[in-house]
């Protein structure tokens, strides 16, 4: 009877665990892609983040917390692969400039999945003006821009107050902006989209 | 009114600006060119940034590959709970192999001098090795021992 009871409720883990696998998966490969400018190494982490997950599932009470505590075991694991290369000496915020080659092939990939928009020589240019900035800004931007998520949320996630999410949010945008218009870009219009 | 600052700007663009404030803000960048293309510029990196597309991926490839290297960390586990390193059974180990060295080395302790502490040691081949004054201080150290502890 107790075997019984155990195999349900490892099969209801299992379930929860693939229902938040297909839930955040490939999210999180695209954000961690967007901060290492690098596919492999962002599925490899996220892959290791995951066996983690499945591992510590039973002691995440419910799956509002999940998102954070993918959020945060990348940005550990992309902390610990930058120290482990020797790229940083001490934290975590040196400039990693695009490797180009490898972002040609991203989206030489996309344009098979025709994903036509990516090709856009703007969103390009905001993506290797991104790729400039020091990761903290990155993490930041992307938080807000591509997970959609507001102040409060990131402040939980990060452990902080939403005013110094304010803050830094607006000061990364600032180098941003500077980045695009040094780069002599074209800050890419919103009618495009 | 001062120029709306970047940090104005940014709130802005979130809907985190109180009303009043807002309110005040918008109206100052209908009359100031600059403001405006200042908000223009950040309205469009945001718009390009929140239009970044979730990378196609193989899914099921990527949770099969999660899912063995789960399997092997379990497994992992279970042959670090079963080794012959794991410390309840290194411990056991230990034991038994004292106990086995004590009753190994001839003289030390047999059924005759077991209550007589002298004797165990003056006995066997450690008669040659152990002084009798060496004999006499473990002797009164096993004595003092005795009385301490009342055994």
């Amino acid at each position: 009877m107790k075997r019984r009871e155990a195999a349900a409720v490892d099969l209801e883990l299992e379930r929860r665990f693939e229902r938040l696998y297909r839930q955040h998966y490939a999210r999180m490969v695209s954000q961690v892609h967007y901060m290492v400018n690098d596919i492999e190494q962002a599925q490899e982490i996220v892959q290791d983040v995951f066996v983690r997950l499945h591992r510590n599932l039973p002691t995440i009470a419910t799956d509002e917390l999940v998102p954070g505590y993918l959020f945060i075991a990348c940005r550990n694991a992309i902390k610990n692969e930058y120290r482990r290369r020797g790229r940083i000496k001490s934290g975590y915020g040196k400039t990693v400039f695009v490797d180009m080659e490898k972002t040609d092939f991203f989206f030489r990939n996309a344009e098979t999945e025709e994903e036509a928009f990516i090709k856009r020589e703007d969103t390009k240019a905001v993506l290797l003006c991104l790729s400039q900035l020091k990761i903290e800004d990155r993490e930041i931007i992307l938080m807000k821009e591509f997970g959609g998520q507001r102040y409060e949320e990131i402040a939980e996630t990060l452990g902080t107050t939403t005013t110094v999410v304010r803050g830094r949010l607006h000061k990364a945008r600032q180098r941003l902006r500077k980045a695009l218009l040094d780069a002599g870009k074209e800050i890419p219009d919103e009618t495009c989209y | 009114m001062r120029h709306a600052t970047d940090r104005q700007l940014s709130a802005l663009l979130d809907n985190e600006l109180p009303e009043r404030k807002r309110a005040h803000i918008e109206h100052h960048i209908e009359s100031c060119p600059e403001c405006k293309e200042r908000l223009s510029q950040y309205r469009r990196m945001h718009a390009a940034l929140s239009a970044l597309p979730v990378l196609p991926v193989d899914e099921q490839f990527a949770l099969t590959r999660i899912r063995a290297r789960v399997e092997e960390s379990g497994d992992l586990e279970l042959l670090a709970r079963r080794s012959w390193y794991h410390p309840a059974l290194a411990i056991a180990v230990a034991a038994l192999v004292a106990i086995a060295v004590l009753f190994a080395v001839p003289g030390t302790v047999t059924e005759e001098n077991s209550l007589d502490p002298k004797a165990a040691l003056t006995q066997g081949p450690l008669d040659n090795c152990v002084a009798e004054q060496e004999t006499d201080d473990i002797i009164r150290g096993y004595q003092s021992m005795k009385q301490l502890y009342y055994f």
